[in-house]
């Protein structure tokens, strides 16, 4: 078996027992990463030698004893979330340039535990997309399908962990950013509750949605991701050590007895047939290790999509007024006073969607629109939260696709901006109410693209969220199906035919 | 509604300025937020409390000692211009 092939914790298995080196490993993504990067665009920067060092380090810890699970195992980092002396651009020009000079927590906590941070990943330009096309790096590519988009914000990760071109991978969800696109790439994707990871280092677009979260190939690296990133941190106010640990050692696979919600509102008209049909097997397998299957109703699921882009954009509008040319990043070139190097800075740094979610925020929260946008959707927000508390009181965790349709193709979605937001409609009532989500995958459409199921739990419920898509796993092998494009040569032919075929199709 | 002048409002208070095209689409997507809006009025909130964080929050006040997390120098490294000791702007004040 190639050295790529193996999922994380098999990596850290191998490694402490001398059979690969952390230095080795860490070669394997770099080539990976120089021989593949053309197919899929899932890097934004690979920077090698601050690679090796982390490598080192981790093999200095390993050779004194510490043996975390993910001791010299790289792990791909999303290019909005801090890592000391590399760059850390969101994917946008505005950023170009910057390097961090700092740590994120969730970072040096994995330096900490011997994993190497290693590479960053394309995203949708400051996480604001669901397609990884509003990169400045050019757009992200499905690996399983090259004419298709990998999802977003952190289509890059997503589709780097599923054409191993990386083990693993820290994302971000704000809207479903960690879950959609592992959908779409056929991969696992975990948004812990909100709090549970700190949210320092971390580019902020909506502070009150936004969390780190691992992608990864299966659950089992998921929760050895959240060993080490999980806990409260004094930089973090909003962050918080719930009393629950160990999430690798929680896994033992057990559901019986397990009450998985079904909301009925999410198998509707809205969602493809294939899709459906899909999400119904995961259940069907749910029910056969042992779980209830519960019919529930969430109603207020077709008000989340209103309520968190008014929320969101507020919230955007706000935390990237920051961006200004002055400190850090990119500078226009023509400018005489500081006002016309402020406008021209970021009207030249930021990209369209980005721009246009700025505007979108500052309306929502303007006087004479404030009352009934941005205070109409916070008092959604509670209605949200208190329909999930009742949802919860009949279910241990709920179970809905991730994403109404599986991955459009490349170009499809920035033309109508809006219905790329409803494509959010199944992912964004968990950030909502900071509720622990999982996507698996679980089966594919007639076209070859994967189906991702999700299950959501109540706010600290991460290990029974997480156990039970463990426990789906032990019964089928969705997530190790590997691309085409993955097979040697280094799929560059796959690539090839399927861009072919896209601009025959187009 | 949104009209071309509030939109240029927005436009000032946000640093910003977007070419006649990226205007008219502007538009159009404002307008097409506005059904968010009505989306939402569908729904009856008079009694509602407004929800800015889903957990209680207080402010975490760490203790009043001295630091120094950055180095000056590690600081203007990424700015795109400066002095030996500062960041560089246009002159304000002539």
């Amino acid at each position: 078996m190639e050295i790529l092939d193996l999922t994380a914790v098999e990596l850290g298995e191998r490694i402490r027992k001398r059979e690969v080196s952390a230095a080795e490993a860490v070669e394997a993504v770099y080539d990976a990463f120089r021989e593949r990067n053309r197919n899929l665009n899932a890097y934004a920067a690979f920077e090698i030698d601050p690679a090796r060092t982390a490598a080192q380090a981790a093999q200095t810890l390993l050779d004194g004893g510490g043996a975390s699970a993910l001791a010299g195992v790289p792990v791909g980092v999303k290019d909005n979330i801090s890592v000391k002396n590399c760059l850390t651009t969101c994917a946008s020009r505005i950023l170009q340039g910057y390097r961090a000079p700092f740590d994120a927590t969730a970072v040096r906590k994995l330096r900490g535990a011997g994993a190497v941070p290693a590479g960053t990943l394309n995203m949708d330009e400051f996480a604001m997309g669901s397609t990884s096309e509003t990169s400045c790096y050019g757009a992200v590519r499905n690996p399983w399908n090259v004419g298709h988009v990998p999802g977003g914000s952190s289509g890059g990760a997503a589709a780097a962990v599923a054409a191993r071109e990386c083990f693993c991978a820290l994302g971000s969800d704000t809207g479903g950013s960690v879950r959609q696109p592992a959908s779409y790439c056929g991969v696992t994707g975990f948004k812990p509750s909100y709090g549970r990871v700190s949210r320092y280092g971390l580019v902020a677009y909506g502070s009150s949605l936004d969390q780190i979260g691992p992608i990864a190939r299966d659950v089992r690296d998921c929760a050895a991701l959240m060993d080490v990133i999980a806990g409260a941190d004094p930089f973090d106010a909003t962050s918080r050590t719930f009393p629950d640990a160990g999430f690798l050692d929680a896994l033992n696979g057990d559901i019986r007895g397990l009450r998985v919600g079904v909301p009925e509102e999410c198998f509707g008209d809205g969602a493809e047939e294939d899709v459906k049909a899909c999400v119904q097997e995961f259940l069907d397998e749910l029910r056969r290790a042992g779980a209830e299957l519960v019919s529930i109703s969430l109603p207020f699921v077709r008000y989340a999509v209103p309520t968190y882009y008014i929320l969101a954009t507020a919230e955007a509008s706000s935390n990237l007024s920051r961006f200004d040319g002055v400190k850090y990043g990119y500078r226009t070139e023509h400018y005489h006073t500081l006002e016309e190097l402020y406008v021209r800075t970021r009207s030249e740094g930021f990209g369209k969607e980005v721009q246009k979610r700025i505007l979108l925020g500052t309306f929502v929260l303007s006087s004479g629109y404030y009352d009934a946008y941005y205070n109409k959707a916070l008092k959604m927000k509670q209605l949200i939260v208190d329909g999930f508390a009742e949802a919860f009181g009949r279910c241990d965790v709920m179970a809905l696709p991730v994403s109404p349709t599986t991955a459009p193709k490349l170009g499809e979605s920035l033309s109508d901006p809006l219905k790329m937001y409803l494509s959010d409609v199944f992912t964004v009532p968990a950030n909502l109410a900071g509720l622990p989500g999982l996507s698996v995958p679980c089966g594919f459409d007639r076209n070859g693209l994967p189906v991702g199921a999700q299950l959501l739990g109540a706010v600290g419920a991460d290990a029974l969220v997480l156990n039970a898509g463990h426990a789906y796993q032990l019964a089928t092998d969705w997530h190790t199906r590997k691309p085409e494009i993955c097979r040697p040569p280094l799929g560059g032919d796959v690539a090839e035919r399927q861009r072919g075929e896209a601009v025959e199709n187009a | 509604m949104m009209t071309a002048e509030g939109l240029s409002a927005l436009e000032a208070l946000n640093e910003l300025r977007l070419t006649p095209d990226e205007k008219m689409e502007t538009l159009s997507i404002f307008r097409r937020m506005e059904s968010y809006e009505a989306a939402l009025q569908e729904i009856p909130t008079d009694n509602v409390e407004v929800m800015v964080h889903v957990m209680p929050l207080a402010n975490v006040l760490r203790d009043d000692v001295q630091a120094q997390p950055f180095t000056r120098e590690s600081l203007l490294e990424g700015a795109p211009e400066h002095t030996e000791d500062s960041w560089q702007v246009p002159r304000l004040v002539k």
